[in-house]
């Protein structure tokens, strides 16, 4: 039976990984759909916290990954991921905002979204999830030799997306759109 | 400023964060600790049990088919007395069209859905929730905390058995509005405005599904076909005009790809008439099996019993797996306000 002391556990589980969870699934799937895959992610974790491991979050990974990959709403959303991290970049909320502009996000999501599915997900594991190359390896599902190669691949894929857009800085001002705030709906979906 | 760092650095320090949602938490952990009803999820009756009617010489069937109610006809069609099942998909999509036409226009405040939701692979989530849809397209789905109980009530049960502190689950926080329309979604009004034309409501949907990204490249006619399929097949279910979906199952006979299963059992066991059709494969590194997509029918009424995907091939995936399915309760418009709606309106418009 659940116990409360079992659910206190699991509600500090959820807001210690939350955020990287949820960074991971946006890259994925775009923010609109996240929020309901992080909560199937964490329902699952829920229902297995007998099997939790000790450093769970590349096990919420992998469960995250699992239910995108088993969830027919991504096929049709994942196509119009660019347009949603092109929305995102204008966004407020950042984790390190010391150093980024909107133009700066605007260049890295552009390029991000510019990336194949499979090139995206290894960058993000590493920039957004925070995960140690063992570890990457292991949500992949795929040695680190492999990972590594894979790593390399995609960030030499990623700067030159980023070099490409940043030739024309002009391009990247008129691609991003206004700063929105929350309450703002988003015309074009 | 950082052009010359690390881009992985660079992308790191841009790590986004969810918009401040101070009502986020208890809504996803509310969610994940609700109990599953493990223990009520009927046993997926596995597979195909196929009942033929006694074969009729094809010419009397075309002389018998005119005076056929379409009910009747519907059930021949499932037969698979026809030359293949492609044929036969065709017949089943037609006659359906027909039943579906004849069902009574509706209207009402909410449109409701109650479903039972399952993806099987790899984790087993399953659970039943209700969709309300106001008319500007304001949406929340309810999560009955005991699912058990309210799972009881019959499936032709239409009433609202919900109570007061299920969870709810606003879609308009996430920005969704309305129904699910490829990879954006539409208001009822603007669902109700679909033409029942067939022809017309084919180059709508092919516009859908061609225009998610501008400028991309053109993906071939067998792939805009399966997804005009899967994009038809969304509307079986949605808030639209009986004529609507009437022509949306005739878009559906007219696209190639369906093929007839005959008379099978949808998930929750309810016996229907089944149609499969490849499903858009999407990215193959997200999807390492091939899956085909099914829709059972209710053959005395032509409504959408139950959609499906099944595994096709795969290393890992035994080709017929069930990894996901959606088996509609009851679908229909209702007047009564839930017991529970989103504490704040959904900002809609634009």
């Amino acid at each position: 039976m659940d116990d409360i002391r079992d659910r206190e556990r699991f509600a500090a589980l959820y807001d210690l990984h939350f955020p990287r969870v949820w960074a991971y699934v946006v890259a994925r799937i775009g923010r609109q759909q996240a929020e309901e895959v992080v909560s199937d992610t964490f329902a699952v974790a829920w229902r297995r916290r007998s099997e939790l491991p000790v450093e769970p979050l590349p096990w919420l990974l992998v469960v995250a990954r699992n239910v995108l990959r088993d969830s027919r709403r991504g096929a049709a959303r994942r196509v119009a991921l660019a347009e949603e991290l092109r929305v995102l970049a204008g966004r407020q909320a950042f984790a390190a905002d010391i150093a980024g502009s909107v133009v700066e996000r605007a260049a890295l999501y552009e390029a991000l979204a510019s990336l194949s599915d499979g090139d995206r997900e290894v960058l993000v594991l590493v920039a957004w999830a925070g995960l140690a190359s063992g570890a990457a390896a292991r949500v992949l599902g795929c040695s680190r030799a492999a990972f590594f190669m894979r790593l390399h691949r995609a960030r030499r894929r990623f700067a030159r997306a980023l070099e490409l857009g940043g030739a024309d800085p002009t391009a990247t001002e008129r691609q991003a759109p206004p700063v929105q705030h929350q309450t703002t709906k988003e015309a074009t979906r | 400023v950082s052009g010359r760092a690390d881009p992985l650095r660079r992308l790191a320090l841009a790590r986004p964060d969810p918009d401040p949602d101070p009502e986020r938490r208890g809504r996803v952990l509310t969610r994940a600790l609700a109990r599953p009803a493990i223990g009520a999820a009927p046993a997926i009756p596995r597979r195909r049990r196929q009942m033929r009617l006694a074969v009729l010489p094809a010419g009397v069937l075309a002389a018998a088919a005119v005076a056929l109610l379409a009910a009747q006809l519907l059930q021949l069609a499932a037969s698979g007395r026809e030359s293949s099942p492609t044929a036969s998909a065709r017949s089943i999509l037609l006659a359906a069209a027909v039943q579906a036409e004849r069902a009574p226009a509706e209207a009402g405040r909410y449109w409701h859905v109650s479903a039972r939701v399952a993806m099987l692979l790899p984790d087993g989530l399953d659970r039943t929730h209700h969709t309300f849809t106001d008319a500007p397209g304001q949406r929340w789905r309810l999560y009955p905390y005991q699912e058990d109980s309210w799972y009881a009530s019959s499936a032709s049960d239409r009433s609202v058995d919900l109570r007061q502190g299920d969870t709810v689950w606003p879609d308009c926080a996430a920005g969704l509005r309305g129904i699910d329309w490829w990879s954006r979604t539409l208001s009822v009004t603007q669902l109700q405005q679909l033409p029942a034309d067939p022809a017309r409501l084919h180059a709508l949907l092919l516009d859908a599904v061609r225009g998610v990204v501008p400028g991309a490249p053109a993906r071939g006619s067998e792939a805009e076909a399966q997804d005009v399929l899967s994009l038809a097949a969304t509307l079986l279910d949605a808030p639209v005009a009986p004529d609507v979906r009437a022509a949306a199952y005739r878009v559906m006979a007219s696209v190639p790809g369906t093929r007839s299963l005959g008379r099978v059992r949808d998930p929750l066991g309810r016996p229907g008439i089944g149609l499969a059709f490849s499903s858009p494969t999407g990215d193959a590194r997200s999807y390492p099996w091939r899956r085909s997509e099914e829709v059972v029918i209710d053959p005395a009424t032509g409504t959408l019993l139950a959609t499906e995907d099944v595994a096709a091939s795969s290393r890992d995936v035994r080709a017929g797996t069930p990894t996901y399915y959606r088996a509609v309760i009851a679908a229909g418009w209702t007047d009564q306000t839930p017991p529970t709606t989103p504490s704040q309106p959904c900002q809609l418009g634009g």
